[in-house]
């Protein structure tokens, strides 16, 4: 029995209180929906935060697997290929080399690189086929990959990448005559996959039955002869898609000369679009050709603005292109620079829908180099970029652009690690860059030897690209580190 | 202490030499003196009857002119009276004025009074023990001695008739089977056509009438009274036996026999635990004890099967009652010590000698099926489904009662697919091992949770095995009636707590309908949360509980009861639900906030501290658990505070936290209840705003976390909306309970009425709903498991131990998923997909967190080789459940997981179904492995990073290791969190421990040979377990001890009532209320 007194229970208060309850959790619930997607929101962004491109590993990576796609390695392959590592941690690291022969065979072997050192691993030293994929993992700190490959008496250097993705595209590619378009899908892991390819000329789109379900065996580089399946386009986009697993795609260029472009070009594939995109390094020089090839693989038709920005940071007007959907379109620089000037240039999609960019440079009598380069810009801005090589050799020279994207002038030094030395880095004089400019390092006129790996940081956002000039010509984006 | 009446005469007559009565008292009346001399000078060897009685009935003087009437001259009749409230005396001498009465104080049994004989009767070559409901024939005990005489037997029993239909047999002597069942070899109403009347040798014959030889009864210390009731008679004659003496029967001496123990005043009635105790013991003092030794365990086999064929019949208590004989009898062998040590000293036969005048073990069950028990057994079945057809009849004129009938129709078949295919193992529906499996981990000092730990297993392993054995094994069945019968359970127990509330059974039945028909336990089914659905089905008894120890009910008895009930109730649903015991707190608390309303203050208080007091003492029931629980406060997640829940308001008020609950049904519960608050008044509108407080508490308990602190893991979502769905019930049982008044009353307004058809016409909807769900026949629950597609992978244990890695959101994990909060939540089974022995896991150890440092570093893509970063854990398959079943509900994406995963080099995804990604990590090794050369002596070992390490060590050329197979020298790692007692034994004896890979254990092996490995504490899990055993045992006894008296108050309470509400009922009529008393008392 309850000992409390009986007392008369009054209704309108009590349901006065549910009313009022009820009326504040409608009032919190649309006050709470708002923060939720807020929220959301920011999860979702952090959860797809990652690059488009390669990046240097976090310092709190386990370890890190570099995928090199393109090359070959025997003794007449059409790209022959040499893997270059720069250790950026202050201690040696240990490097596992794979190459997976194409045929679900691998070899594996070890190597230690000593601190701040960069090494060089000719892929044919370890088996030799002519379709290698070559897996290079890190264990132990920070480092960075590039390969470097060999043909028609032209180099390429650009990095490898740590990504494997679903979906690959490339802006810029040629089947015209004389020219060669090869792209490299190589599967790392342990079960097949399956891609369709899809080819953006300027004749439409073709997709070509055997580029259709093409499956990239587990463990195995697959190499497709773009020029023997879009038969003499000058403009070629591609578009891989993978149905399942994933693959690593790169692309090289071979040209014999019978257009007056001689040489080999080799770029990474984007993994996804992008709104803005950048390209640091540019010089307008005699038998030099530069141009920009932007594609849109959306079903939307949109336009793009490109603007081309010289020295001191002057820009002239951007030029507006129509991009078809499903198109694509290559902007030629010469008309907009005029010779012996440096220049960088933007694209940007007018609405928001995402492009793909990529430039193509040819180098022919009279400049005092002969090859072609491509290279893909990028989409993003980092403080600081890395490159596992510089120089190719004391001969050549490389030079390297740091284009300071930010709204307040920067410094931008440049550093050359010496191997073995912890102390380093050893840093060139810092240059302060304005805002919209560029800076330009030659590593000839310092001396940088070809074995020292190098950063590029600045206390702003900056892009960072390279050009080798020497034994052919290269150009390659740098490779940011994160955060 | 015996007590002596003085009779008339100061001697007993008795044939030469005369029976000196020195203790006992003279007749009342003068009787015939001096010895006597039968029929044709015959001389006839004394017999003394000794007529026990207690409160006797007019059958006494019966069974007194019988024996005067006997023509055996030689003899003398003793009643001993065992503790009449009413002296005899007077009626033993107007009877027979001859016999001598014996009173004897107190009551020592049957057993004990006709042992006075041995100090009241000297010189007497026979005693003829008799009840005092016999009337022999006159020539009875003539037949007896003589038949004595000539077969040379010790003792002699007549055959019994009914006394009313003496052509009706009741006894002609009795076997018994193995187990000391009696069988008397009689159907019954057999017919007496002399078709038994043979003179044979018999096991035993019953004390109802007894020709026993005295010098014989006197060397067995006569009857042993501790076998009282019941078994005295098989005692003596069992005991009589073993000494080599025969029993016999003679049919040709019959006695009439009433059996009318039903007549004598109450008290009398022995106990069943009583009856079955006494039994029990006559087997332990008489069987060798070679023969015990199987005996003991067939017997404890056997009964337990009885128990449960009984379980149905009226006949359950006293098999019941057999089961727990057996366990009293073997706590408190000291008491059988004596006698057996007796009984064995005077042995002069082996136990198989008397195996012809036992039964064998078809004939128990033959009896059952056939005899006395089939026919018990029908009948009681009969009375019942009788009586329950008619309790059922009278209910169906109630409308809620059939609603609540057609919603237990609707359960079944909404049910049938569980029923037939069994629970799906989604979430922690995992399926039950066998009870030994159980058993086995509730046992062991490892725990093998995730990378397994020394904490102690939670206790509801226990109840599982315990029903599991119930069912014979049939897990599977215990585990689907757990899961459906938690609705009826729950829908039980929102009865009772609305009788005790509201009183009105139409109201009660509403309360019970809408708690079964509200979507929680449908969603918590089609989630798979057994948790939330333990405690949907005890919610409503804990509630009850607080209520009571609250005092708020008028029939709370003392204040232990409560107390100690709340606790088991609170350690039971803990044991399965830990949220469970904030659950009873909570419902306690809200009542205190709504005295602020509606008054009872003190009681709301007293009910919050009594909640407090449960919870303490779950704490101790549930302990040493109560440390794991306590040791989980930085992993709530173990306590399955591990989701995410993202539902708005309209959701949380619908009870829509799964498939169940869309639409509008459940509006309409929710409009039924808040016509509580319109139409009730006093105290039953008090009862109505604290169930709405109650409500309200369990939405938000719900719905704020997920709207003020987003990303917070709390409960399953159905644990609070099961507080809110128990207030809701019972608002709404409110609600028709007021109608029902309303109703009656002509005068109220019409508007009344019209809200009264709103709340019905919303109940009705509401059961639409219920309806409606029922259609898929598994309340939406997947019709597949992930556990049916890994199960693959349990052939794969061959090849050496491992483990399976699941990640993903917990909402479709299966178990108890690690949860952290800064990467995805994660859970390991082991050597396949898992089953209940991993539930309600331990607290994640630091070992364990590797796992999830790995599992974040590869979501961070800042590894490429997640398979060598989880190879030293055994882990050989990595799976990603997109849906907690095939086709089941969805989890919320896993995007930065399963790119995550897809970008590992040493993962290889299987094939799967749709909703599940599957990898194979193609670094794995054994989980019992040896490392075998260089590589053996290069695994990291002592403090190192372990993802560091683990990515720079091979180990694919592992071996496995088990059983006796000798292991090659190496490196002996054992992938279970590294722990001091782990050992490991060698041919060369203790292998050195050392930790592996920075949480991991390994031995170096310098030799081959076979390596056994262990773990210590097995001995302290023992002694705990023992420890809490006895704790759970002495908390049960107290709190059915309590039972008892409370039955008894309450009975008197009801029986008070009940006589004064008599007026009252007869002013009001038909829509009078029985519950006011409730109403106002609080």
């Amino acid at each position: 029995m309850s000992d409390a007194p009986r007392r008369r229970v009054y209704r309108g208060p009590a349901i006065a209180v549910l009313v009022v309850l009820l009326g504040g959790a409608v009032v919190l619930q649309q006050g709470a929906s708002s923060s939720s997607d807020r929220s959301n929101a920011l999860a979702g962004a952090r959860i797809g935060a990652g690059g488009n491109g390669p990046s240097v590993p976090d310092r709190a990576a386990v370890d890190a697997a570099w995928y090199c796609a393109e090359g070959t390695s025997t003794p007449d392959g059409r790209a022959n290929e040499t893997v270059i590592i720069g250790n950026l941690a202050r201690r040696p690291i240990t490097v596992e080399l794979t190459v997976m022969a194409g045929d679900g065979s691998q070899k594996s072997r070890r190597f230690t690189v000593d601190t701040l050192a960069q090494r060089r691993i000719e892929v044919a030293d370890i088996v030799e086929t002519a379709e290698p994929g070559v897996v290079v993992e890190v264990f132990g700190g920070q480092a960075v990959v590039e390969h470097e490959i060999r043909g028609n008496d032209d180099v390429a250097v650009g990095p490898c990448t740590r990504q494997a993705a679903r979906r690959w595209y490339f802006a810029d590619g040629s089947t015209d005559r004389g020219a060669q378009d090869w792209l490299a899908l190589f599967n790392p892991f342990g079960d097949d996959a399956i891609v369709d390819v899809r080819f953006v000329t300027d004749a439409g789109v073709q997709e070509p039955a055997d580029t259709q379900a093409l499956v990239v065996p587990r463990h195995s580089r697959v190499s497709v002869a773009v020029h023997d399946l879009v038969r003499r386009q000058p403009n070629v986009a591609i578009s891989v898609v993978a149905r399942t697993g994933r693959v690593v795609a790169e692309q090289s260029q071979r040209f014999d000369g019978t257009d007056a472009r001689k040489g080999i070009a080799v770029s990474l594939g984007l993994t996804r679009g992008a709104r803005t995109w950048r390209l640091p390094s540019g010089n307008a020089e005699f038998g030099a050709t530069q141009s920009v090839s932007i594609a849109n693989f959306t079903p939307r038709p949109i336009q793009v603005e490109v603007e081309v920005v010289g020295a001191g940071g002057s820009a002239g007007q951007p030029e507006r292109i129509d991009l078809p959907a499903d198109g694509l379109t290559r902007v030629d620089l010469g008309s907009s620079v005029s010779v012996g000037t440096e220049y960088s240039v933007e694209v940007r999609a007018v609405r928001d829908v995402p492009i793909v960019v990529e430039s193509f440079g040819a180098w022919a009598t009279p400049s005092p180099v002969i090859g072609v380069a491509s290279t893909p810009g990028s989409p993003m801005s980092a403080r600081r970029w890395a490159f596992a090589i510089g120089r190719l050799d004391d001969a050549g020279d490389a030079l390297i652009s740091a284009w300071n994207v930010g709204s307040r002038p920067i410094t931008v030094q440049l550093y050359a690690y010496t191997a073995g030395v912890p102390d380093s880095p050893t840093s060139a004089p810092a240059a302060a860059v304005p805002p919209g400019e560029r800076v330009t390092f030659s590593l000839g006129e310092r001396s940088i030897r070809p074995d020292q790996v190098l950063v590029v940081g600045a206390d702003g956002p900056i892009v960072v690209g390279r050009q080798v000039i020497g034994g052919g010509v290269s150009l390659s984006p740098g490779i940011p580190f994160r955060g | 202490m015996t007590e002596v009446t003085l009779g008339a005469s100061a001697g007993v007559p008795g044939y030469a030499p005369p029976i000196p009565m020195s203790t006992a008292s003279p007749p009342l009346a003068p009787g015939p003196q001096g010895g006597e001399v039968g029929p044709a000078g015959a001389s006839f060897p004394p017999v003394v009857a000794v007529v026990v009685t207690r409160n006797p009935g007019p059958f006494l003087e019966e069974a007194l002119v019988a024996l005067g009437a006997q023509d055996y001259p030689a003899l003398t009749v003793l009643v001993v009276d065992a503790g009449s409230a009413e002296d005899p005396t007077p009626r033993v001498g107007r009877a027979l004025p001859t016999a001598f009465v014996r009173r004897v104080a107190g009551d020592p049994g049957f057993g004990g009074a006709a042992n006075e004989a041995l100090a009241a009767v000297d010189g007497a070559t026979f005693l003829l023990v008799c009840h005092d409901d016999v009337a022999l024939d006159p020539g009875a005990v003539l037949v007896m001695v003589g038949e004595a005489y000539r077969s040379n037997a010790a003792i002699v029993g007549p055959k019994l008739v009914e006394a009313d239909h003496p052509e009706i047999l009741l006894d002609v002597g009795r076997a018994i089977d193995r187990l000391g069942g009696s069988h008397t070899g009689i159907e019954p109403g057999e017919v007496d056509q002399e078709q038994h009347d043979g003179v044979r040798d018999v096991f035993y014959v019953s004390s109802a009438a007894m020709l026993v030889r005295a010098d014989l009864f006197e060397e067995l210390g006569g009857f042993d009274p501790e076998t009282f009731p019941g078994s005295e008679d098989l005692d003596l004659c069992w005991r009589a036996r073993l000494a080599g003496a025969r029993v016999m029967v003679a049919p040709d001496a019959r006695g009439l026999h009433r059996e009318a123990a039903g007549m004598r005043a109450g008290g009398d009635f022995p106990g069943v635990h009583d009856v079955a105790r006494a039994r029990v013991r006559v087997i332990l003092t008489c069987y060798s004890k070679a023969t015990l030794l199987w005996v003991v365990p067939l017997g404890v086999a056997v009964t337990f099967v009885e128990a449960l064929v009984f379980l149905p019949t009226s006949r359950r208590r006293v098999a019941g009652a057999g089961f727990g004989a057996w366990w009293w009898n073997l706590l408190h062998l000291g008491r059988v010590r004596r006698a057996r040590r007796d009984a064995q000293a005077r042995r002069a036969i082996h136990d198989g000698e008397l195996h012809e005048l036992q039964v064998g073990a078809g004939a128990r069950v033959g009896a059952f099926l056939s005899n006395r028990n089939a026919d018990e057994r029908l009948q009681s079945l009969g009375d019942r489904m009788r009586a329950g057809s008619e309790r059922l009849g009278e209910a169906l004129r109630n409308p809620a009662a059939m609603a609540l009938l057609a919603a237990f129709v609707i359960l079944l078949f909404g049910s049938r697919a569980l029923f037939s295919h069994g629970v799906p193992a989604i979430g922690t529906f995992a399926p039950w091992p066998g009870v030994k499996g159980l058993l086995t981990e509730l046992t062991s000092a490892w725990r093998h949770t995730n990378l397994g730990s020394t904490a102690a297993p939670p206790p509801a392993i226990a109840v599982m095995a315990g029903l599991g054995t119930l069912l014979l094994g049939s897990v599977g069945l215990a585990q689907t009636l757990v899961v459906v019968g938690s609705v009826v359970v729950g829908a039980a127990g929102a009865y009772r707590l609305a009788r005790a509330l509201a009183a009105r059974p139409a109201a009660a039945a509403v309360t019970a309908l809408v708690y079964g028909i509200v979507p929680v336990p449908r969603n918590a089914i089609a989630a798979g949360r057994l948790g939330p659905l333990v405690l949907f089905a005890l919610l409503p008894f804990l509630a009850l509980l607080v209520v009571r120890a609250g005092g708020f009910s008028g029939t709370a008895g003392s204040a232990r009861r409560p107390l100690l009930g709340l606790a088991i109730a609170t350690a039971l649903a803990t044991a399965w639900y830990p949220p469970a015991a904030l659950a009873v707190v909570v419902v306690a608390s809200t009542l205190l906030v709504a005295s602020l309303l509606v008054g009872g203050g003190v009681a709301a208080l007293r009910a919050v501290g009594a909640s407090l007091v449960g919870l303490l003492g779950a704490a101790l029931l549930l302990a040493p658990w109560t440390v794991t629980v306590l040791d989980s406060r930085d992993d709530l997640a173990a306590l399955g505070i591990a989701y995410h829940p993202h539902l708005d308001l309209s959701e949380v008020l619908r009870f829509q936290s799964g498939p169940a609950g869309a639409g509008i049904a459940p509006w309409g519960l929710l409009v039924a209840a808040a016509a509580a608050l319109v139409l009730a008044r006093g105290p039953r509108l008090a009862w109505a705003v604290r169930s709405w407080a109650l409500a309200v508490a369990g939405f938000a308990i719900v719905w704020l976390p997920s709207r003020l602190a987003p990303g917070t893991a709390v409960a399953a979502p159905e644990a609070g909306l099961a507080i809110a769905a128990l207030g809701v019930a019972v608002a709404a049982g409110i609600t028709i309970g007021t109608s029902a008044e309303e109703l009656a009353d002509a005068k109220r307004f019409a508007w009344r009425r019209v809200v009264v058809g709103v709340a019905v016409a919303g109940v009705v909807l509401g059961g639409f709903g219920f309806l409606a769900d029922s259609i898929s026949g598994r309340w939406g629950a997947p019709d597949g498991d992930w556990a049916g597609e890994l199960s693959f992978t349990q052939d794969r244990a061959a090849e050496g131990q491992f483990r399976i890695l699941w990640v993903g959101d917990p909402d479709v994990l299966p178990l108890d998923p690690v949860e952290s909060g800064s990467g995805p939540a994660w859970v390991l089974t082991r050597n396949g997909p898992g089953d209940a022995r991993t539930l309600w896991r331990a607290p994640v150890t630091d070992a364990d967190r590797v796992i999830g440092r790995a599992l974040e570093v590869a979501v961070g893509g800042n590894t490429a080789r997640l398979g060598r970063l989880l190879a030293p854990a055994g882990i050989r398959y990595v799976a990603v459940p997109l849906r907690n079943g095939p086709g089941g509900a969805l989890g919320a994406p896993a995007r930065g997981v399963t790119g995550a995963l897809a970008d590992q080099l040493d993962l290889a995804r299987l094939r799967s179904e749709r909703g599940l990604i599957l990898y194979e990590n193609q670094s794995w090794a054994p989980a019992s492995a040896v490392v075998t050369g260089r590589d053996g002596e290069a695994l990291p070992t002592g403090v190192v990073d372990p993802l560091r390490s683990a990515a720079n060590t091979d180990l694919v050329g592992a071996k496995p290791v088990g059983g006796d197979a000798p292991v090659p020298a190496g490196t002996v790692l054992l992938a279970d969190a590294f722990a001091d007692g782990w050992r490991a034994e060698g041919s060369q004896g203790a292998l050195r421990h050392q930790l592996s890979f920075g949480y991991l254990n390994s031995w170096r092996n310098p030799r081959a040979g076979v390596v056994s490995i262990t773990h210590d504490g097995q001995g302290l899990r023992y002694a705990l377990l023992a420890g809490e055993v006895v704790l759970w045992l002495l908390a049960l006894v107290w709190w059915s001890r309590g039972r008892q008296a409370d039955r008894v108050e309450r009975a008197a309470t009801a029986r008070r009532q009940r006589i004064d509400r008599e007026p009252r009922r007869t002013d009001l009529g038909n829509f009078a209320f029985d519950d006011d008393d409730f109403w106002s008392d609080s």
